[in-house]
C-alpha cells in the first residue's frame, strides 16, 4: 500500500518558537522519519529558504527542497507543525510550517489546497484552535481541493 | 488592455518559487493583472491567488494586463514566464 501523503502522525501542535532554519530543520526531520525524504532532502530546504523566502502569508511558511535535491524524495507528503507563539520568519509572523516534498504534480495540487486553506483568515483562524490533530487533519481533508491527499 | 498567452513549459508547472517572483514583478506596477488557466482566475499580485492556479506542466495561462502602465508590466510579465516558466 502506498504511504498517504498526509495523516495524523505528520501534525505536530504546539512546538515551542524557534529560529525560522531550527523550524526548518524540525519540518525535514519530521519527513525523514515519516519516510517521505531522504537526509540530504533537508539541507535543500534550508537552502530553498536562503534563496528565496518560504513565507508565503496569512502565518503560513512551506519549506520545500531547491530542484537539486528532488532525487531525495522518496515519496510526496507533508508535514504541519503549529507554533501557536509564532516564529519570527525573517520580519514576517509564521504559526504554520507546512514541509513539503512532492513528486508527479503532487506538489502542484497541495500547494493548490494551501492556498484554498491558508487564504481564508476565518479557516486559519480555525486551525490555530485546534487542540488535537484530528481536528486540524479533519479541516484539511474536508477542503474542496483534497483530493491529492487520497493516494 | 493587453492580453498574452503562455504555454507553461517548466516540468515542475507553476510552482512556488517562480509563483512567488511572479507576484514580486506584478507588485511593482498599477495595472491591473489578471491571469487565467483552465476555469480558474487570479490576481497576479496575490500569491494565494496564483498558486490556487496550479498551472500544470503544457497548460496556457493567459494574461490580461489593464492600466496606465500595462506595457512595461505586460513586456516584463512575459519575459519573466518565457524564462522561468
Amino acid at each position: 500500500m502506498k504511504k498517504p501523503i498526509f495523516s495524523l502522525e505528520n501534525i505536530r501542535l504546539s512546538c515551542p518558537s524557534v529560529c525560522c532554519d531550527e523550524a526548518i530543520l524540525a519540518a525535514g526531520r519530521h519527513m525523514v522519519e515519516q519516510g517521505y525524504v531522504k537526509e540530504a532532502y533537508i539541507d535543500g530546504m534550508l537552502r530553498r529558504n536562503r534563496e528565496f523566502s518560504v513565507y508565503i502569508g496569512n502565518y503560513l511558511a512551506m519549506p520545500h527542497g531547491v530542484y537539486t535535491v528532488k532525487d531525495e524524495v522518496i515519496t510526496s507528503g507533508i508535514v504541519l507543525h503549529v507554533y501557536p507563539n509564532g516564529i519570527d520568519w525573517d520580519g514576517e509572523p509564521v504559526k504554520f510550517v507546512l514541509g513539503l516534498a512532492g513528486q508527479d504534480n503532487k506538489h502542484l495540487q497541495v500547494i493548490e489546497l494551501c492556498a484554498e486553506l491558508f487564504s481564508n483568515m476565518e479557516t486559519v483562524d480555525k486551525m490555530l484552535a485546534c487542540t488535537e490533530p484530528q481536528e486540524l487533519y479533519n479541516i484539511f481533508t474536508e477542503s474542496s481541493s483534497s483530493s491529492c491527499l487520497i493516494v | 488592455m493587453l492580453e498574452f498567452i503562455h504555454t507553461i513549459q517548466d516540468p515542475w508547472g507553476m510552482h512556488m518559487r517562480p509563483a512567488g517572483m511572479l507576484v514580486k514583478i506584478a507588485k511593482n506596477f498599477k495595472s491591473e493583472i489578471l491571469m487565467a488557466c483552465r476555469d480558474k482566475e487570479a490576481n497576479a499580485k496575490q500569491l494565494f491567488d496564483v498558486m490556487s492556479l496550479a498551472a500544470r506542466t503544457g497548460e496556457n495561462l493567459q494574461v490580461r494586463v489593464q492600466g496606465v502602465d500595462e506595457e512595461e508590466a505586460a513586456s516584463q510579465l512575459k519575459a519573466f514566464l518565457e524564462s522561468h516558466c
